[in-house]
């Protein structure tokens, strides 16, 4: 007994000293960081859902590092780099959270199970009205998803990193997670992180954007129509959600089951299966954000991430977003032109496809300047084709750039 | 230089995937306007057809009645006691099937609102003559 000294007996701080000091001071900032995600997310800034697991995932694995018995660091929550199946089969009877992420989130099922989840909530009826605006003004929302690529290139990263970071600028998290899972597997993680940390900003962060891009003036256009907008029946949104699912699988198998997984989302509302409705809306979408978050949390070991690409992948991060919405706004101006100052550029925001924080800032800045101007049809619309331009890039580049 | 060209082209196909995507909806959109255009002007159709046929049942029932009347009738008015004031006229008394047959139509087209009557009756009375030969 006398052999044990403090750093045997409390391995938190012990690991803190054997690790060295860059090691112990990154895993100081990601707990303090974990910290203010709760704080945060409690006070509703970032999306708590994701948030406060994600930080206490933060805080509980850096804090909680041990020893192991070959002499390294690790700990009892999952390993991420594991890809001996006989080492995986180990560690699953070990890590408990092992079997969760091997199962469900390294093969992008928990991605998979948000999108469906994303679908039951997608009221396709605003999209059918205006299929076109709303799909010009999300693929104008993609300008950061595009020109991230050869920005990440020239700071260094692969192509193939260089394309999951880009699709940030998609502003979806399910996305990104199934990009970088298929391009660049060591990177995944800080990728997935920095994208759901961004995109939690997107909410406080756009508005700003929109006062900076577009004068109050026009952010207080009232549109007028023409015909009153038109209700379609269920059987049409059903019939939508099977012939897109179908052209869009046929195009792009490499994202099937994204597109599969939205337009499930999108049939199961639609088919009236009020059961399984319940259950995806309800048990399945937030129990999978939830785990998402604590995964993502989880994943944030100090060991992972120290890589001098983090801080790259931090400013190309926020590059893309900010591209995507500037994007969408010269989207929301070229349509103010084409209908000759009868559309709000506001709506360009919108675009971009975090549904549906996109569409309710867009709204939200338009009412603050206009109470009488109601876009949010509009907006919802645009966001609902950023959903689907953006799983149609996440088709390009995994065919394009999987065997470069 | 060489990425920024292969970015480019795949915003350029992105676009056209985009538009032929929003092609694809803006047709799923058409389709469900003409379907729902066809079954509400589909019940009306219906409404008419079932008018038009019950028409020409009363027409027909109209022109058997009055086929059926004896010009008999017609002479009695005019040679048995007096009945008071007569509807009648000469040509109900030369013409009597003819004329009851015009007046019966051309009443039931008034009730109809039908806005050229005597055209119509000529025009059926036309029909009735050449269905008989």
């Amino acid at each position: 007994m006398e052999h044990i000294d403090f750093f045997t007996l409390f391995q938190g701080f012990g690991t803190m000293a054997a690790g060295g000091w860059v090691l112990g001071l990154t895993r100081v900032a990601l707990i303090l960081l974990g910290f203010l995600l709760v704080y945060l997310g409690w006070k509703g800034v970032l999306e708590p859902m994701v948030m406060i697991p994600m930080g206490i995932g933060m805080v509980a694995i850096n804090c909680g590092t041990l020893m192991m018995p070959g002499g390294g660091l690790g700990n009892l929550f999952l390993d991420p780099m594991l890809s001996d199946t006989d080492d995986l089969m180990n560690v699953m009877q070990i890590d408990f959270l092992q079997p969760v992420y091997t199962l469900t989130f390294s093969n992008g099922l928990i991605a998979c199970f948000v999108f469906m989840g994303i679908g039951v909530l997608l009221d396709v009826g605003f999209l059918l009205q205006k299929p076109f605006t709303s799909m010009f003004l999300a693929l104008c929302a993609e300008l950061g998803t595009f020109l991230t690529v050869p920005i990440a290139h020239a700071f260094g990263l692969s192509i193939k990193e260089s394309a999951s970071i880009a699709m940030v600028g998609g502003a979806d998290g399910p996305m990104v997670l199934f990009t970088s899972l298929a391009l660049s597997k060591d990177l995944f993680v800080p990728i997935t992180v920095v994208a759901y940390l961004y995109l939690g900003l997107t909410y406080g962060g756009y508005p700003y954007l929109v006062k900076l891009l577009v004068p109050q003036k026009l952010r207080a256009i009232k549109m007028t129509k023409k015909e009153a907008p038109k209700n379609y029946d269920a059987k049409v949104k059903l019939a939508f959600a099977v012939i897109l699912c179908a052209i869009l699988c046929f195009l792009f198998p490499v994202a099937a089951p994204l597109f599969f997984s939205l337009f499930l989302g999108v049939a199961v509302r639609e088919s009236g299966m009020k059961y399984v409705y319940d259950f995806v809306n309800g048990p399945l979408l937030y129990g999978s954000t939830f785990m998402l978050g604590l995964l993502l949390g989880v994943l944030c070991d100090a060991k992972l991430l120290i890589d001098p690409r983090i801080l790259k992948l931090l400013v190309l991060g926020i590059t893309a977003l900010l591209l995507s919405g500037i994007g969408g706004i010269i989207g929301g101006y070229i349509m103010y032109f084409i209908k000759k100052g009868n559309f709000n550029p506001v709506i360009g925001i919108a675009g971009v496809s975090c549904v549906p924080t996109t569409a309710k800032v867009a709204q939200k800045i338009v009412s603050k300047d206009n109470p009488e101007s109601m876009i949010l049809g509009d907006a919802i619309g645009a966001n609902i084709s950023g959903v689907i331009t953006t799983a149609i890039i996440t088709g390009l580049y995994i065919t394009l750039f999987a065997n470069m | 230089m060489e990425l920024f060209i292969i970015t480019l082209e795949m915003m350029a196909l992105t676009f056209i995937i985009g538009f032929v995507v929003a092609g694809v909806i803006k047709l799923i959109a058409r389709s469900a306007d003409s379907l729902e255009l066809y079954s509400t002007k589909k019940v009306q159709m219906q409404r008419l057809a079932r008018m038009k046929r019950q028409r020409e049942r009363t027409l027909k029932a109209l022109i058997e009645k009055i086929e059926s009347m004896d010009k008999v009738e017609i002479v009695n008015h005019y040679y048995s006691e007096g009945q008071g004031a007569s509807d009648f006229d000469l040509m109900d008394y030369y013409y009597p099937r003819t004329a009851r047959l015009r007046k019966g139509i051309k009443k039931k087209l008034e009730l109809d609102g039908d806005e050229t009557p005597e055209a119509k009756v000529k025009e059926i009375l036309k029909e009735t003559k050449k269905n008989k030969h």
